[in-house]
């Protein structure tokens, strides 16, 4: 059975020997690194496709790395729709989410990254506070409830908000009221 | 305030998925009796389901 850690390699691998530049791994697993009580069962990835090029050269570079992709899926991509990767051996999978409406706080989130590098594979994640501005931006009900779980954790840790940068964030991305429902 | 040490975290991630679903797996095979692979499916295909709404569009 395939565990998430290696799905991760796995998609890290064929992500980065295609032309795409610009990807992130938000969600869960990215939270996880800031809180580590989250648990999950995909691995989000958000994507720019910015070449012409990108698309093709990731189906190709996931049906190398051991992706059985359909033609739905390819349809899918192609389309830059939100396409779920799996493996038949795994039950987690990749949410990949092409990212076409948020550009910009993708982008703002991407130029601040932190990159990692993990069996020999670069991963590209969002700072804390990027992580945090996220999942505001997304609204949903559970990202509020995460939100605010790994804000109370990380300042019982004593770890270092950039509170101000939250703030400017939340202004320029008009959520200001979203993170004083966390910061209350 | 990331961390250097991704890979075990990652690892210990992976362990906590996997301990959880490792025993659904056992109730979907001996439940419906079918095979690994079938019962790694009908989960996925559970959870994908019940996974509707992106993070970012």
């Amino acid at each position: 059975m395939i565990d998430l850690k290696t799905l991760l390699i796995m998609f890290a691998r064929a992500i980065n020997s295609s032309t795409v530049k610009y990807w992130l791994l938000i969600g869960n697993v990215a939270g996880f690194f800031y809180y580590p009580e989250l648990i999950t069962r995909d691995v989000d990835i958000a994507v720019l496709f910015t070449e012409s090029r990108d698309i093709e050269t990731l189906i190709h570079s996931m049906e190398r790395e051991g992706f059985q992709l359909s033609s739905e899926q390819k349809y899918s991509l192609m389309a830059k729709q939100r396409t779920i990767i799996y493996l038949e051996e795994s039950p987690f999978y990749v949410d990949l989410l092409p990212v076409v409406y948020d550009v910009d706080i993708f982008m703002d989130a991407w130029k601040h990254r932190v990159t990692e590098t993990l069996d020999g594979q670069k991963i590209f994640l969002p700072t804390f506070e990027y992580w945090l501005i996220l999942k505001l931006y997304a609204g949903r009900e559970s990202d509020f409830v995460v939100a605010k779980k790994a804000l109370r954790y990380a300042e019982n840790l004593g770890v270092s908000i950039d509170y101000r940068l939250l703030q400017e964030l939340a202004k320029k991305y008009s959520i200001e009221k979203r993170l004083r429902r966390i910061l209350r | 305030m990331a961390s250097s040490s991704l890979k075990n975290k990652l690892e210990m991630l992976s362990q906590m998925a996997m301990s959880g679903i490792r025993i659904t797996i056992e109730k979907v095979m001996e439940r419906l009796n079918v095979d690994e692979r079938e019962a790694i499916r009908i989960i996925r295909e559970t959870f994908v389901k019940s996974d509707r709404e992106a993070e970012i569009r």
